[in-house]
């Protein structure tokens, strides 16, 4: 029997046995999870591994743990990716703001040869051209970044919960937590008994943990993580002026449409149902659509058992709108199109996948 | 099309139609363009900032820079009537 120095609860065996040596196991003093340095380093690469390597620029294989060697995996056609991000996307570029300046001029000089000519009207075009350039001046002015970017910058993140989750994480399905409070961030739990059947309502509120253990609970024993999508959703709801906690079963679909189509531009189409069992959503891909593609392939762990970061936004929008613990039947990425299906903590249905 | 973009353009759309609108039907002071234009520009930014309030924050400063023109416009407009 082991125990743990910081809380003594006991550590279960399932744990021990995914670590694989319980002389590995190391809490005192260090309230995350801890594993030796060696069984990292030791692990040969795998394929996946590799394919992190040779395909995205901050992601190293599993021995590489040097920043050396991150630096480099950066492949030719990163760099031109990375090159190219300086340029933003679409209308917004070099082209927008000579077209703004050259607005403005026409403006200016057709307002002046109109008040010589004497034609006053023709004035008022000249207000109008003058009006839209110094809009497209003054929004070119703000940052805009590429998807590249933003994928890059994502990668690595996902790369090592998908090795936490390869390591330690067992194959059940992750429930979804309800937030009680308006500012509480939506988390994600992944027990490590096989077939917990949680409880309905899985109080965790007040862990704050990547290792929560309760010898007393099996169900309270797992990986507790912040969702994926946790931050996107919060950027949502500045951009929409709202809370998901105020919205009602009806209302939250179409905020969630809204919010991910046109204020995040993350996606180009949500539809989501609600029925007695859970929820499910559909959504199709928009300007991330190679983001979505790198993560399902690089880390098929976190896309299937946690969800994208695009698919957990609408979860943790929707177990922050219904405030029940939804459980996270299955998350598929093809074709350009995700599909989630939720059911809510509780019901009869087998836990494990 | 991004968010932003469709704002732009159907921004430039409405003050390009109602100014050759308003020139049809002979106007000929200025600052009825320029208030059908502030009008036109704060509706289409409210419609839009509905989805997306750090667009309307950012565009603050062009609102003040298009409120204080009106003032001018309307204190010229008062001047002229006064002298």
């Amino acid at each position: 029997m082991l125990y743990c120095d910081q809380c003594g609860k006991q550590i279960p065996d399932s744990l021990i046995k995914k670590l694989g040596h319980p002389e590995s196991v190391e809490l005192r003093g260090e309230p995350h999870l801890t594993t030796t340095a060696e069984r990292v380093a030791v692990a040969p690469p795998s394929r996946r591994s590799s394919d992190l390597a040779s395909s995205s620029a901050p992601v190293a294989g599993l021995g590489d743990t040097t920043a050396k060697s991150q630096a480099g995996t950066i492949t030719r056609g990163q760099e031109m990716h990375h090159a190219s991000v300086d340029a933003p996307p679409g209308m917004l570029g070099r082209q927008q703001r000579i077209l703004g300046v050259s607005l403005i001029a026409f403006g200016v000089l057709t307002a002046v040869a109109s008040t010589l000519i004497g034609a006053v009207n023709l004035s008022g075009l000249g207000l109008a051209s003058f009006l839209i350039g110094l809009l497209l001046v003054y929004l070119h002015s703000r940052p805009s970044f590429g998807p590249e970017l933003v994928e890059a910058s994502l990668l690595s993140s996902l790369a090592n919960v998908e090795r936490i989750l390869r390591e330690l994480g067992p194959r059940t399905k992750a429930i979804y937590l309800k937030t009680i409070d308006r500012l509480d961030v939506p988390m994600v739990f992944l027990p490590l008994e096989d077939n917990p059947a949680p409880p309905s309502g899985l109080n965790l509120s007040g862990e704050d943990r990547l290792l929560v253990i309760d010898s007393g609970d099996s169900h309270r024993a797992g990986l507790l993580l912040e969702a994926p999508g946790a931050s996107l959703l919060a950027l949502m709801e500045k951009e929409l002026d709202l809370n998901f906690i105020d919205l009602g079963n009806d209302d939250f679909l179409n905020a969630i449409k809204s919010g991910m189509v046109e204020s995040l531009e993350v996606a180009a189409d949500v539809k989501g149902a609600f029925t007695q069992d859970g929820v499910s959503f559909r959504i199709r891909d928009g300007p991330l659509r190679n983001m979505a593609r790198s993560i399902a392939r690089l880390a098929p762990n976190v896309a299937s058992r946690l969800g994208c970061p695009i698919c957990s936004v609408a979860i943790c929008a929707a177990v922050k709108a219904i405030k029940r613990d939804l459980i996270l039947e299955g998350a598929t990425h093809q074709a350009g199109v995700h599909s989630v299906t939720l059911r809510f903590s509780g019901g009869s249905t087998d836990e494990t996948s | 099309m991004r968010l932003v973009e469709r704002y732009v353009l159907s921004y430039a759309l409405a003050i390009v139609v109602s100014g050759l609108l308003l020139m049809v039907i002979g106007i000929r002071e200025i600052e009825i363009y320029y208030a059908v234009y502030l009008i036109e520009f704060l509706v289409s930014l409210e419609l839009v900032a509905s989805f997306r309030r750090s667009l309307g924050l950012n565009l603050r400063p062009i609102i003040i820079v298009f409120l204080f023109g009106f003032a001018y416009t309307v204190a010229q407009r008062i001047l002229q009537i006064l002298s």
